[in-house]
């Protein structure tokens, strides 16, 4: 505010000159309570608790609604996307070739396996002759 | 001596306003808080202080007859104000009707007696600066009152005055023109 002032301004000061009279405030408080009329004030009921929460309440289930509309949307796609990825594991070429040599690894395994339990079987029939 | 100090809490005079048994009482705290600087605001414009005495008891008798319109929508201050500011206006309007003037001329006849006046102590100087201000077109003389001596916030002479900062900001700048310009002229 400063650089908007004058020189002039600056000079002068913000003292207008005006004065009152002494206890003029006070004397007019009070002469100005007495004069008054009555007045018909119209009490508006105070808002009850519910009215004052409603709109919080509104906004709380909009914003429940939306999630539970959000949960049901991607609940939906992802149980979608896992069939769409297990159709697509059968049905890539690679994605095959790696479940079949997945498979072959498995029955060689179970063949080693096979083979070692008829030798152990072997052994303890001879060692109980 | 002790003296008593007032706790003023807007917000609980306000609830007060609008309660048929506390509402006298709640007003005469609004009477006391706002009756100073509405009552320089008024000075400021219609220049004598007995003018200024009876605009501010009008202003007060039509804030209490319409209390039940203020709803608190707005500020308390911003109300108050605004309802000075119109009987200030209105007042000089009524002034200028009886001194056969026009209502677009400007209020220099509100200074004329400005040295007689037994409530004003000003120099030469002020009083010069009171008839540059008096030249003023009133909305003009209303910021520059507001801003120069109240010291008031751009934003708060908007919402009293329902004027944009920067229409405010350029009034304020006019007025200062003015007031130099009346200071030259003079010299």
């Amino acid at each position: 505010m400063k650089q908007e002032e004058s020189n002039i301004l600056k000079q002068l000061g913000k003292d207008s000159g005006f004065q009152v009279p002494e206890h003029f405030f006070a004397d007019f408080s009070k002469n100005l309570m007495d004069s008054l009329p009555e007045v018909k004030i119209t009490e508006t009921p105070k808002p009850s608790r519910w009215v004052r929460l409603r709109p919080y309440v509104y906004m709380a289930a909009m914003f429940a609604g939306i999630w539970c509309m959000m949960k049901v949307f991607y609940g939906f796609n992802s149980d979608k996307t896992k069939t769409v990825n297990t159709e697509m594991t059968a049905d890539s070429p690679a994605n095959g070739k790696s479940a079949i040599m997945q498979d072959q690894n498995k029955i060689d395994d179970n063949a080693m396996l096979n083979y070692q339990d008829s030798i152990n079987a072997a052994m303890q029939r001879q060692t109980q002759k | 001596m002790t003296k008593s100090i007032h706790i003023y809490d807007e917000e609980t005079v306000i609830e007060q306003l609008h309660q048929q048994d506390k509402a006298r009482q709640a007003f005469s705290k609004v009477v006391e808080h706002y009756s100073q600087p509405l009552y320089w605001q008024i000075r400021r414009m219609v220049i004598d202080h007995d003018d200024a005495s009876d605009v501010l008891q009008n202003t007060f008798v039509k804030a209490w007859t319409n209390i039940d319109n203020f709803r608190g929508d707005a500020k308390l201050s911003t109300w108050l104000y605004k309802i000075a500011i119109n009987e200030s206006i209105t007042f000089i309007n009524k002034k200028k009707a009886q001194n056969n003037i026009a209502l677009t001329d400007d209020n220099a006849f509100l200074v004329n007696n400005l040295e007689a006046d037994t409530y004003f102590n000003g120099d030469d100087a002020q009083i010069k600066l009171q008839k540059a201000i008096a030249t003023l077109p009133d909305k003009q003389r209303l910021v520059f009152n507001m801003r120069y001596y109240d010291e008031m916030k751009y934003e708060d002479i908007s919402e009293i005055l329902g004027t944009s900062v920067g229409a405010l900001k350029a009034s304020y700048h006019h007025a200062i023109k003015k007031i130099e310009a009346f200071f030259a002229d003079s010299d």
